[in-house]
């Protein structure tokens, strides 16, 4: 009652909030709990200790200014994309937008086009349809109440717009907990292609919540390569999620790359509406300190033929948590449908868990599927294999750290986000302390 | 190079315990520098124990007896200390890593152990120019070093990578576990040619074998049976033809 109460105010002060999903989210039975099915092995409670405050309604903090533009630089420079890797790109500080630090290539404007999202109404929704019931996404409605600093991407008909950065950072709170709700939308039309990597960034000192919602749709026989990263340390809370729909023979490749040491749940779904549309779901997790990865992942096959492949993996040392929830559905017309399901889980400590559930809901029989869980620790055979070649202890468990998290590593859309992800390897490595 | 002895490898009464179990129960063996001995005998003998334990193998409890490598005792090396200094052992079955890749693997062993002989370590260039030499010499699939190590390889590749490893490593003591098992007699053939290119006066080799059939193509020097944990008999290579006419259940009567 009281954080509805919270909600309701913040978002009557803050200039272009949309209080009635305020409401719907609590009509609808509000923050999740451990007891619900979809958090359970998750800390949900970590989201209603406090009521976050929006950041344009809090008093003034580095939200404009020389302040965020130098907040920005920071982050920014662990990816050091090439001098024409990137085509476009857009970042945001607490939600305001603050100039890209890095280069970007010239001349290609014609290729996409970047904007505002627009009102309330053009909330597009890859949620409707087929699949809805299974897409219902509580959190979304807080995301489009406080949505601040976003974006719209669209590739026009059989463009190519090459990569593009949508990098959202914050700075510590003060005084109050902060809350940020970014909003993406990526269109691609027809025959189209692009990359979008999109960055979530930042420390929030003493706590703060992050909850961002991507919607795409992907047109007939268009390629998206999208990828995730959460970087936020120092008490955020994340739950970000990404929903695309896929016409007839479009490709999508999503990967969600966790490295923040804080609580983040993710949840990637794909409506696959089209025949013979295909996804590929990634997922990597270096697990650090007291991290929680909560990763959630949903395939809906709604036409023939379409294909879904889910790969997560987490490489876990100190205490850090994964959490692997992963569904695959099969409508009743969705026949030659072929969906496979791997999660993989490397415990580098004594101290870190593993929850792993893989779900599936099959209504048609002219299905191949295939899923599998496995958790482990670094291999005595290899590891000895390794030493007998001259490969120091240390040196070989490193060699088969990277050969794990390699599989994911290898396939990231951007030779910047590689790198980014080798340096969390490197802060794996660094806490030494591997029992296994 | 070697003890004063001319001995390369000096194993006196050793006791092996592997998981409580005794394996290992007062094996002798002396190995000369430059020389080859292969050792025989049936399945569950001992041989790969015996491999192992002279590679550094966690979890094989020396009780008893010593091993010397350069007269000095191995009991206290990490098995990557022993690689650096001059041992191999090529793996009855060698093992798959996935996501590693097998040329980033080799390269960064080679620069091991050449970092600790005292060797300058090679860069990208003159590894890969000496890596297609050595492939080319087994007639190993190119391909097969591009992939992660010996992931979705046959036996006869996986066989082939380790002989491929021995070849740039270029140890002082190779120990080879049934290398000849899963090869057809081509491989074999390429397999032993690369073994006797080795072949030198500073180097010795352990070949373990269930068949005599290897023996044809690496002739060795000595050839001991190994039984019940320790070595029954010793002899030249006739010892090696024997035993495929007669079984193994007839040797080391005459000794014990
Ligand atoms: N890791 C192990 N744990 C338990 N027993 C083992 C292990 N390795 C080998 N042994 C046992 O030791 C004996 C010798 O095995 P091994 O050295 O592999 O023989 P060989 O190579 O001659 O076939 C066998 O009885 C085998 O079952
Ligand atoms: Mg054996």
């Amino acid at each position: 009652m009281e954080l509805e109460r919270h909600y309701a105010a913040a978002a009557a002060r803050l200039p272009g909030a949309f209080a009635d999903h305020v409401a719907r989210f609590f009509d609808g039975g509000g923050f999740p709990t451990a007891r619900d099915e979809d958090w359970r092995h998750s800390t949900p409670e970590v989201l209603t200790r406090v009521g976050f405050e929006p950041f344009a309604a809090a008093p003034r903090t580095a939200g404009n200014g020389a302040g965020a533009a130098a907040a920005l630089a920071g982050t920014a420079a662990r990816f050091r994309f090439g001098p024409t890797e990137l085509a476009a790109a857009r970042s945001w500080v607490n939600g305001g937008s603050v100039p890209w630090p890095g280069p970007v290539a010239e001349n290609r404007e014609s290729l996409f086009r970047i904007g505002p999202l627009a009102g309330d109404a053009a909330v597009d929704s890859a949620s409707e349809g087929a699949g809805a019931a299974w897409l219902r996404q509580p959190l979304d409605l807080m995301n489009r109440a406080f949505r601040h600093g976003g974006a719209e991407v669209r590739v026009p008909r059989g463009r190519d717009a090459g990569a593009l950065l949508l990098f959202s950072a914050r700075t510590p709170s003060a005084p109050r907990a902060q809350m940020l709700h970014p909003r993406f939308r990526i269109v691609l039309e027809p025959g189209s292609a692009a990359t979008v990597v999109e960055v979530h960034a930042g420390d929030a000192g003493d706590g703060g919540w992050t909850n961002p919602t991507t919607e795409g749709r992907i047109g007939a026989d268009a390629r998206l390569d999208y990828l995730r990263v959460d970087l936020e340390t120092g008490g955020i809370v994340h739950t970000g999620r990404s929903t695309f729909r896929l016409e007839r023979g479009a490709r999508l490749r999503s990967t969600v790359l966790a490295l923040g040491a804080g609580i983040s749940r993710s949840d990637a779904s794909v409506v696959l509406a089209g025949e013979g549309a295909e996804a590929d779901l990634n997922g990597l997790f270096l697990g650090l300190g007291q991290g929680v990865a909560d990763q959630h992942t949903l395939a809906i096959h709604a036409a023939p033929r379409a294909v879904s492949r889910q790969l997560y993996k987490s490489v876990l040392a100190d205490a850090s948590c994964a959490i692997f929830d992963g569904k695959v559905v099969v409508a009743p017309g969705a026949v030659g449908t072929d969906a496979s399901q791997a999660n993989r889980n490397l415990l580098l400590s004594e101290e870190a868990r593993v929850h792993t559930r893989p779900r599936l809901e099959i209504l048609n029989d002219d299905v191949k599927c295939a899923h599998g869980a496995a958790i482990g620790r670094l291999d005595e055979n290899a590891l000895f294999y390794l030493r007998s070649r001259g490969l120091g202890r240390m040196d070989a468990r490193e060699m088969l750290v990277a050969g794990f998290a390699g599989e994911v590593i290898r396939n990231l859309p951007s030779a910047a986000a590689r790198e980014l992800a080798e340096s969390g390897l490197a802060a794996i490595r660094a806490t030494g302390n591997w029992t296994a | 190079m070697s003890a004063g002895n001319g001995n390369l490898l000096e194993i006196e009464g050793l006791r092996v315990e592997v998981e409580g179990r005794q394996i290992l129960r007062g094996l002798d063996l002396a190995i000369p520098v430059g020389t080859t001995h292969a050792v025989m005998g049936p399945n569950g003998s001992g041989k790969s124990t015996l491999a192992y334990v002279i590679a550094g193998r966690e979890g094989y409890d020396i009780t008893g007896g010593s091993i010397r490598f350069r007269g000095e005792d191995l009991a206290d090396a990490a098995p990557e200390e022993r690689a650096r200094a001059g041992i191999f052992l090529a793996f009855q079955y060698p093992v798959e890593i996935p996501g590693v890749n097998n040329t980033y693997f080799l390269k960064a062993a080679v620069n091991e152990v050449r970092k600790h002989r005292d060797q300058p370590e090679l860069d990208a260039m003159d590894f890969l120019a000496l890596m297609r030499e050595r492939v080319e010499a087994l007639h190993f699939d190119p391909e097969l070093i591009r992939r992660p190590v010996n992931e979705g390889f046959s036996g006869g590749e996986k066989k082939r990578n380790e002989i491929l490893q021995m070849t740039l490593l270029e140890p002082t003591l190779a120990v080879l576990d049934e290398t000849d098992s899963g090869l057809d007699i081509d491989a074999l053939k390429v397999v032993a040619e690369g073994v006797n290119r080795m072949r030198s006066p500073e180097r010795s080799f352990l070949v373990i074998t269930h068949y005599q059939r290897l023996l044809d193509h690496i002739v060795p020097d000595r050839v001991h049976v190994l039984g019940e944990g320790r070595i029954v008999e010793s002899g030249d290579r006739d010892l090696a033809l024997r035993l495929e006419a007669e079984g193994y259940r007839r040797a080391g009567r005459a000794t014990r």
